[in-house]
């Protein structure tokens, strides 16, 4: 008696596994002999690696409607912080390759996570199916509008070659710290990056005359241009920023071009299908140059900056590059 | 050995040597002062020194724990491991079973030899449900999922 | 008196149907979330501002600011009654508040806490109203080497505070700088004691020390003492402190205010430093400092005071600069951004009736949480006369689901298990555990100012102690190292007599 039950009871079990094999077959066939895919058909998670409420969250969720318009299906937003970003991009990383769980990462802080020698890292850039970049922000060095030595950014260069000058920097070899480390590689100017948890503490420490330039990015830094708290002196981006366009790039005012720039980009973990790839790419290009949605991401002082998948892999490349030319700066 | 603050001492003392053991791993000096390895190395050693003191705080005669006082016994040592258990059993089953079932399951575990199985089951889900209600469907905070999907 | 003119303009608005009912739900989710352990201001209004995206900012900022205070008072009512603290400001609370609850006296406690915070509030706000443009460049003047030379007379106030032994205080305090090291090394960038996990890489969270610490270990050892016999859970009776008591508690309430609406002031600050600040000046102005840790009211009154009064302060490096004082606050800044308006000294003139009806709304709020704590206070003291045996299953189900929300990761639930151990197992062995959680806070921005320092001043420690505040601050900071010494020495012999007893 009680052998026949495990018979029927495996057999059960057994009949199941093999139907939900079949299933699972059957459904990638007809997705692929279709040539076209009938992705999405359930709803996406979109994995942002910081906590609700933080800028990446904010671009995150007002793309969020553009994106679901596109792709006939809900898109949540999923907030795993933690680990600075790490927690949320390894679990992008490790999710299921089906193009129903995507995420966002943030350079220059992956590339710089990626080339930390303390990181004991499991991912790499090779484990992401690019999707294709959404937000750019580019640096910004400010200057206190009462300082007497300089009084704009050629006058603060040059000041710098014979004189320290302290800068702000927020994370070791992230976007403001680069931006830095890069001006004094290629100008040879004697700034000195002063590490702050955060730009409230940055801000207020320049602000307070205790550091002498604020190195920002654009987003943080126009409003209080606009008020005239600070002078944001040059922007390091290859072109002028639409919310400073009085401001002049490091190239306009007679430097060697100075490129720092913080992205947020789209990305599906590594093993993707072409075709969902497809769908998505074109999805997230469609919603993101969006003017509605442009209009948006302007109104909360964010810069779009569409880049292909392809585009978008090559300049996370670029940024890993980067970091790794500064090592013996970062002291690495 | 029957002195527990002794015992509590050692612990703590394995543990700061095994961090100032990590704390050599990272540069003691930086470029301008102390290294990310100088105040874990100091502050770990001073832990160490002063579990030190404490076994030795521990030893005297005013100042010493048994065993005896502190453990739990019985029913006490019971419900201490039951609630430790349950946490633990929380980790391992909500990443298959979900959140609802299994936070109903933890709280029954708790509540059930104190009170009637119909109480306890009406608590542990309406509290859940309500938990649930408020973080998962009000906060949007993704709580473990089953293959349901809840 | 043109002040006076915008703040009538401000209550215009504020006093506007739809804009009292959002303040209302504001302070109400803001008393749930204070209550939940977990989910503390910062998470609690973080996570709410997507349901403001569709509002007009003005009732946006409103409802938000209202979750925000609102919190303030109901991180008390968990603290006091089951000692679990809703929020980091609540942590010093629960040093004599709970006591309080456990000698019957926790309708007592949660009356003054109200009163207190009332009291804290709205006379910050008015503060805002008065002073905000007077006051920024002080606020200003506090560099690197200031922060370091006011942490670490803080931390003096948490070994000072740790009385009883002084190996014991000590030896808490290490554990919790140890437990700061963890995580990204400021200035350096070196990933300290991650060990491959990417939960580890930013150490450890906060709020998982303080709800294993002070929650999880106090269940475990409540569970111990119910089956030895049978705790009474703490009854609400009479809410106003005895007649000999008003006075104490009044001009604790008085010191609050002040201490917390200037602390508000400094940068960066941690809304714990002005109930910890508040708590040992109380006890060091205690006829009597014995009597804290075993239920003083004024070692509630004081800190419930001073950290409302601090969430007011905060406004004016909030409004003027964009700076905010604590997390929380950054939080609200965020929100502010979100809704498009940036905080600065042109946020007075530009958007000036936003300024002043969020200041309006806020006199308004308190006055609500005035009403909803005094009168039902009982109410929310329902939560402790259900049984222990009852009330434990609940706790740890909102403690799971709260750590969890932290990060939406179940590794925080393990932390919660690790830190409740723990702390049971610390206070078996007569280890206090509230100077851990309150010195992990300190620790880390304690290394990141003094490297600052040093950064700043190529190297050059001395620096600290000649700049005028931070010299004034190293010099309180001796002076209340050697106070302790003495007031330990003291101390001593009375304990061992104590323990002889």
């Amino acid at each position: 008696m009680k052998k026949r039950l495990s018979l029927v009871v495996s057999s059960i079990i057994m009949a199941g596994a093999l139907s939900a094999c079949s299933g699972a077959e059957e459904t990638s066939s007809t997705a692929s002999s279709a040539g076209e895919s009938d992705f999405p058909k359930k709803p996406i998670s979109i994995i942002v690696a910081y906590d609700a409420g933080g800028g990446t969250d904010t671009t995150a969720r007002t793309l969020q409607p553009f994106l679901e318009e596109e792709l006939g299906e809900t898109v949540t937003i999923v907030n795993q912080p933690g680990g600075s970003g790490w927690v949320g991009w390894n679990a992008i990383a490790a999710a299921k390759p089906d193009g129903y769980t995507i995420g966002f990462l943030n350079s220059p802080n992956l590339a710089s996570g990626l080339v930390n020698p303390t990181m004991e890292k499991q991912v790499d850039l090779g484990s992401f199916e690019m999707i294709g970049n959404h937000v750019v922000d580019p640096g910004a060095v400010a200057i206190r509008v009462d300082d007497k030595r300089f009084s704009n950014f050629k006058e603060l260069v040059e000041y710098a070659k014979d004189h320290e000058v302290t800068t702000t920097a927020t994370g070791v070899a992230g976007d403001d710290h680069l931006v830095t480390l890069k001006l004094n590689e290629a100008l040879g100017t004697k700034f000195k990056a002063i590490q702050f948890d955060g730009t409230a503490k940055s801000r207020a420490a320049f602000l307070g005359g205790h550091v002498d330039v604020l190195v920002t990015s654009v987003g943080e830094a126009y409003p209080m241009h606009l008020e005239k708290q600070l002078k944001v002196a040059a922007v390091t981006a290859e072109e002028r920023s639409s919310f400073l366009p009085d401001v002049p790039t490091v190239e306009e005012e007679g430097f060697e071009p100075v490129i720092s720039q913080s992205t947020r980009g789209l990305v599906a973990p590594k093993g993707v299908d072409e075709e969902t790839m497809e769908v998505l790419e074109t999805a997230f290009e469609k919603a993101v140059t969006n003017a509605e949605h442009e209009k948006k991401m302007e109104e909360i002082g964010t810069q779009v900056g569409y880049y292909n998948a392809e585009d978008y892999r090559a300049l996370l490349e670029q940024d890993v590059k980067d970091i790794e030319g500064l090592k013996e700066l970062l002291g690495w | 050995m029957k002195n527990y603050g002794v015992w509590v001492g050692i612990s703590l003392l394995l543990f700061s040597l095994f961090m100032v053991r990590e704390s050599l791993k990272y540069p003691y000096y930086g470029e301008y002062g102390p290294g990310p390895g100088l105040f874990p190395l100091w502050l770990s050693g001073l832990m160490g020194v002063f579990s030190i003191l404490f076994i030795l705080d521990s030893l005297r005669k005013n100042n010493k724990i048994m065993f005896s006082e502190v453990l739990p016994k019985g029913a006490a040592l019971v419900g201490v491991l039951k609630v430790v258990l349950s946490i633990f059993l929380f980790i391992i089953i909500s990443p298959f079973l979900g959140y609802i079932v299994s936070s109903i399951i933890v709280m029954l575990i708790l509540l059930m030899p104190d009170f009637k199985w119909k109480i306890s089951l009406g608590t542990a889900a309406s509290v859940t449900v309500v938990l649930y209600v408020v973080f998962n469907l009000i906060l949007d905070i993704p709580l473990p999922t089953n293959m349901l999907g809840w | 008196m043109e002040t006076i003119q915008l703040l009538m303009t401000g209550f215009e608005i504020a006093l506007s149907w739809q804009n009292i009912l959002y303040c209302l739900a504001g302070v109400s989710v803001g008393m749930i979330v204070g209550i939940l352990p977990g989910l503390g201001p910062s998470a609690g209004t973080a996570l709410l501002i997507p349901l403001t995206f569709a509002m007009d900012p003005i009732s946006a900022i409103i409802m938000l600011s209202g979750i925000f205070y609102g919190s303030m008072y109901g991180g008390t009512i968990t603290t006091v009654l089951v000692n679990v603290p809703g929020e980091a400001a609540s942590v010093v609370t629960s040093l004599d508040g709970y006591p309080m609850a456990k000698k019957g006296r926790a309708g007592v406690a949660l009356g003054i806490s109200a009163i207190g915070s009332f009291v804290g509030g709205v006379v910050a706000i008015i503060g805002v109203a008065l002073v905000a443009p007077h006051l920024v460049k002080f606020a200003l003047s506090f560099g690197p080497p200031e922060y370091f030379a006011l942490i670490l007379f803080g931390m003096t106030m948490v070994v000072g505070l740790a009385g009883k032994s002084i190996i014991r205080g000590v030896l808490a305090v290490l554990i919790g700088l140890v437990l700061a090291m963890f995580g990204i090394a400021p200035s350096s960038g070196d990933i300290r004691f991650s060990f491959g996990q990417a939960f580890l890489i930013d150490g450890f969270d906060f709020v998982t020390i303080a709800m294993g610490l002070f929650g999880l270990s106090e269940i475990l050892l409540g569970l111990e003492q119910q089956m030895k016999k049978p705790e009474k859970p703490p009854k609400v009776k009479g809410l106003f402190p005895s007649r000999q008591e008003i006075r104490p508690s009044a001009m604790s309430i008085g010191r609050g205010t002040v201490l917390g609406f200037f602390l508000g002031l400094i940068p960066g600050i941690s809304s714990v430093v002005p109930s910890l600040l508040s708590y040992s000046m109380e006890k060091r102005l205690a006829k009597d400092p014995s009597r804290f840790g075993k239920g003083a009211i004024e070692g509630v009154a004081g800190p419930e005071t001073a950290n409302n009064s601090f969430t007011g302060g905060a406004l004016i490096p909030l409004f003027l600069l964009g700076i905010p004082s604590s997390a929380t606050m950054a939080v609200l800044l965020g929100a502010f951004v979100l809704h498009g308006l940036q905080p600065g000294p042109t946020l007075f003139v530009r958007h000036a009736d936003f300024v002043w009806a969020v200041i309006a709304s806020m006199f308004i709020g308190n006055l609500l949480l005035l009403f909803m704590n005094l009168p039902l206070a009982k109410f929310w003291a329902k939560i402790a006369s259900i049984p222990f045996n009852m009330l434990f299953p609940i706790i740890i189900a909102v403690s799971i689901v709260g750590t969890y929300s932290i990060s939406n990761s179940l590794w925080d639930v393990g932390g919660l298990l690790i830190f409740g151990l723990l702390g049971y197992v610390l206070k078996k062995a007569d280890i206090p555990v509230a100077p851990i959680a309150l010195v992990f806070i300190l620790g880390k921005m304690m290394e990141e100012s003094l490297l600052q320092t040093l950064g700043l001043y190529n190297g050059n420690f001395m620096e600290i102690f000649t700049r005028p505040i931070s010299g004034t601050l190293m010099a309180l900071s001796v002076l209340a190292i050697i106070l302790s010494i003495i007031a330990g020495m003291k101390n001593k012999k009375a304990l061992l007599g104590d323990s002889e007893v």
